[in-house]
């Protein structure tokens, strides 16, 4: 019986400790934290394309190891397919790993240097044995030859270091499809790839997301590379979501001040537009201190009082389109 | 592995070093050649008398006789075997034990990593000479007794630096990837640390070894080593040692000689090595 | 007389017998109070470009030919010393990373002194008081002159770094990824700023990128790199009607814009060129969709077109 939602985040939280200085440790008692991820929920629908947007430090990254069970969650929970994987643990964890695959933000150091890329791809066959020997083998070919890396025999014996970032990236999609898995985490996938080819591995991602029935969570710094493929964005802020939506709803009509300021900043390659700034001040230097209410409201052009007191719950505005301010 | 296209570029680039390099292997490979041909290289059997005690270096004893009338050149083509056969096994299981245990130590931290750390510091903190003397004493004479000396010095130098590149790995992308594909412990350690550890340790080695030399020569001399009649060039530099005030210089001269060669010899290859995997320079 | 004209420059790296051409017979003219972007992806050569203007290749490369023009003068022809009188004062540069730029154990502040007055002579408080009046410039409050770069943030610390290149009142600046690693609302403020040194001071800035979008947005012309090849060069407004090279055509093609509606996923096939054995003839004719024998076998002359220059046989063979 297949759940219609294949990933529900609780109130999810990550803390960070900080490392006190000897001086600090003698002086006071109060331990410091970085709240990387503070208190965020969101539920994926089987077949989607979710996007987790926001600029360095909003927590995206951290909530897709989250998810991975790469960091144990401070708080909150993780339900994958109705299981409860907050907490598991040894072979019931491996047995999840399976079905969730990751792609990483860096080509160059997502693949072990000392593996050829043939056994690279045939890890996963072995870890949980799919299959072995001359079966694994013509299945890690066949995959080569999915992902674009033809002729497949001769990449089989190559080693990383002998290909480009666009192609290790798609050593590494191979990697992770090769076990048919259920969901994907995207971190930056395509972030660190050449403007003229991202759109290549991206066309890869969406073929695998046809054949195998994928789910997607995309996490990105590049709205407009989640415009192409994104079903739902979410915009990630300090550590909170300030708003869901479906892309277009997000995109015609952004309501959060800070996404419309994220929308109004990002370049477009048209000289004859003229672009108005909205926003000035940045992130917080400190992402231990954070604001107090509503994290948004040192640099919101909209802020009253009331902002800098409550943090704003993340209310339905219309349908499906969710946001965190109290100005909506 | 080790291909000739490092090779060719160390060539090409640092001249210098490469001919260090060479020198290195040569004084290295013809210590073991002398090593493994020694009965047949030798013109005299090292253990016994041969010939009148102190004769000074002549057409019948190239490096002349010791004070027990055997043959300084004989007894100096034997002690290759000492040195090598000592020095290479101790130095073996020092890195054996020192990188099973780094191994342990850097992957699965905790508690066994601190209680580890805290004693192999401990040991490394020690001057490698004073500790082996210290075991040496404790342990008596003998030949495996002095192997165990000299192991014991040098598996913190393994432990530390297997331990600090497990961590460096341990922190790639590649090895959370491997994590996030479901591999267990045993895969990672095996497939994804121990291969991208392993390319220093050849370095280390021969560092290891090259210090060991002089250990190893050093406890002789202390008389904590290898016990005679052994040919041995820490040995018989002590031995010369009282003869020399009187003149007889070639006794103690020709040893000591052949451990500072050799234990260049070492040096140069690790520093060659270092140069050959890590090179210092790149673009 | 254009404030600056780069003429053939070749600057190759030179290791052993392998040959890197980075930049290969790069050519190009900018005016006083112009931004000019140099937009290319992996090993165009467009870092190596901005280092070769102000002579601070890394080893090994070197500058193997050709001419830079700086108000008259070729820069390749002074000696170290007279470069180093140019550098940071007539043309300064700002770099991608300001954390390792700036001094950890020196106030903002006083960097932005010493800057001052290792190229001029005046006393210290005059060169304190410039100093807090550039800070105020670039949007940086006057008080945070007291502070040590670990206390700014990433946009505030970029800032200093422009500071400083603005304090010696250069006639150039050479921003290479200044905002690569910024987010972007901070870059957009960075953007403006130059605009504004543009447009009150008239300093004139190249900017190096990958950001396409962004080169658009902010400069008044651009020169597209490929492979060591300036493929196109010219007015902004004219390669965004009319791209007249097949990369520059695929390139925007292929880039993200927030403000398209999109139907298919675009890209140029094949794979960036490897520099150390790049193509025969027309470096980009493996990836290129109107590639002929004729590009396969040579190199295309640089013509001028519409206003512009371009490197292609498509466009004629003849200046």
């Amino acid at each position: 019986m297949k759940n219609e939602y294949i990933l529900e985040v609780y109130n999810l939280k990550k803390y960070f400790p900080l490392e006190k200085s000897f001086i600090e440790k003698l002086l006071t008692r109060k331990k410091r934290f970085v709240r990387a991820v503070d208190g965020i929920s969101f539920k994926i629908r089987r077949g989607e394309v979710f996007t987790l947007a926001g600029e360095t430090g909003c927590g995206k990254t951290t909530t897709g190891r989250l998810i991975l069970r790469l960091l144990e969650p401070t708080e909150g929970k993780i339900i994958f397919d109705g299981q409860d994987i907050t907490h598991l643990t040894g072979e019931d964890l491996r047995k999840i790993r399976r079905r969730m695959q990751p792609i990483f933000q860096d080509p160059y150091a997502s693949l072990n240097p000392r593996m050829k890329v043939g056994e690279a791809i045939k890890q996963p066959l072995e870890i949980h044995q799919i299959a072995t020997g001359d079966e694994a083998k013509s299945l890690v070919l066949d995959m080569l030859e999915k992902v674009g890396l033809i002729p497949p025999e001769k990449f089989y014996e190559l080693y990383p270091r002998d290909l480009s970032g666009g192609q290790r990236q798609r050593v590494s999609i191979a990697r992770a499809m090769i076990m048919k898995p259920e969901f994907i985490v995207a971190d930056e996938a395509v972030s660190m790839i050449d403007v003229s080819l991202k759109a290549a591995i991206l066309e890869i991602m969406m073929q695998f997301k046809k054949e195998l029935n994928l789910t997607y969570l995309f996490i990105t710094h590049e709205l407009a590379v989640a415009k192409y493929i994104s079903d739902r964005i979410a915009v990630m802020y300090l550590g909170k979501i300030v708003e869901l939506a479906p892309t277009k709803k997000i995109f015609n009509n952004p309501i959060h001040p800070y996404t419309k300021a994220l929308m109004a900043a990002i370049p477009v390659p048209n000289p004859t537009r003229k672009k108005k700034l909205i926003l000035t001040g940045e992130v917080p230097v400190s992402p231990i201190d954070v604001p107090s209410g509503c994290r948004f409201h040192p640099r919101c052009p909209m802020a009253y009082e009331k902002c800098s007191k409550e943090e704003p719950p993340l209310i339905e505005v219309e349908p499906e389109h969710y946001v965190a301010c109290w100005e909506s | 592995m080790m291909n000739l296209e490092l090779l060719r570029k160390l060539w090409k680039r640092r001249r210098v070093d490469f001919i260090l390099l060479i020198i290195g292997v040569i004084i290295v490979v013809a210590t073991l050649l002398v090593a493994i041909f020694a009965p047949w290289i030798a013109p005299y059997n090292p253990y016994v008398s041969v010939d009148d005690a102190l004769l000074p270096p002549g057409p019948k004893h190239p490096m002349g006789t010791d004070n027990l009338g055997r043959d300084v050149y004989s007894r100096a083509i034997y002690g290759t075997r000492t040195v090598i056969f000592v020095v290479l096994i101790s130095t073996v299981v020092s890195l054996v034990v020192g990188t099973v245990l780094g191994l342990i130590s850097g992957y699965f931290g905790g508690s066994i990593d601190r209680v580890l750390s805290m004693i192999m510091d401990s040991i490394y903190a020690f001057p490698g000479l004073i500790l082996a003397i210290a075991v040496a004493a404790m342990l008596g004479p003998g030949v495996v007794n002095t192997m165990i000396s000299i192991s014991v010095v040098y598996i913190p130098t393994y432990f530390r630096m297997i331990r600090g590149q497990v961590l460096t790995v341990k922190s790639q992308l590649y090895v959370e990837a491997a994590v996030a594909l479901g591999a267990t412990n045993k895969i990672i350690i095996l497939k994804y640390i121990l291969p991208n550890v392993l390319p220093i340790i050849p370095v280390v080695f021969s560092m290891n070894v090259a210090d060991a030399v002089l250990t190893e020569a050093g406890l002789s001399f202390l008389g904590l080593g290898v016990p005679a009649p052994l040919p041995d060039w820490g040995f018989d530099l002590k031995n010369g040692q009282r003869n020399l005030l009187a003149g007889y210089w070639w006794i103690s001269t020709f040893p000591g000689i052949l451990i500072v060669i050799l234990a260049i010899g070492f040096s140069l290859l690790s520093e060659g090595l270092n140069e050959l995997f890590n090179p210092s320079r790149r673009w | 007389m254009p404030l600056l004209s780069v003429q053939n420059l070749k600057s190759y790296y030179i290791l052993g017998d392998e040959v890197v051409k980075a930049v290969d017979d790069v050519s190009f003219e900018m005016e006083k109070g112009e931004i000019v972007t140099f937009v290319g992806e992996s090993g165009s050569g467009k870092s190596t470009l901005g280092l070769s203007i102000i002579r601070l290749l890394p080893y090994p490369g070197k500058i193997i030919d050709g001419k830079i023009i700086f108000k008259g003068r070729d820069l390749l022809e002074l000696s170290e010393k007279e470069m180093s009188k140019i550098r940071g004062k007539e043309i300064s540069s700002v770099f991608q990373d300001p954390l390792t730029s700036l001094d950890p154990l020196m106030r903002v502040g006083d960097q932005i002194v010493e800057t001052i007055t290792t190229h001029f002579d005046i006393t210290k408080e005059e060169a304190k008081s410039q100093a807090r009046k550039y800070l105020e410039l670039v949007g940086i409050p006057a008080e945070r002159y007291y502070d040590y770069p670990h206390q700014f943030s990433g946009g505030m610390r970029q800032r200093a770094m422009i500071a400083m290149a603005i304090a010696t009142q250069p006639s150039l600046i050479i921003a290479d990824e200044p905002t690569t690693a910024l987010d972007v609302i901070v870059q957009a403020q960075i953007m403006q700023l130059f605009r504004r040194l543009r447009d009150e001071l008239g300093v004139s800035i190249i900017l190096i990128t990958h950001d396409i979008s962004l080169a658009m947005e902010v400069s008044d012309k651009i020169g597209v790199m490929y492979a060591g090849h300036l493929v196109e060069y010219g007015s902004t407004i004219k390669i965004y009607e009319d791209p007249l090279h097949p990369y520059t055509k695929g390139l925007l093609e292929a880039v993200p814009n927030i403000e398209a509606e999109v139907t298919e996923f675009k890209y140029i096939p094949g794979n960036p060129p490897d520099l150390t054995s790049p193509p025969s003839g027309c470096r980009f004719h493996p990836r290129c969709r109107y590639a002929t024998e004729k590009c396969k076998r040579q190199e295309p002359k640089i013509v001028v077109r519409n206003g512009r220059l371009v490197k292609c046989h498509l466009y004629g063979d003849e200046a």
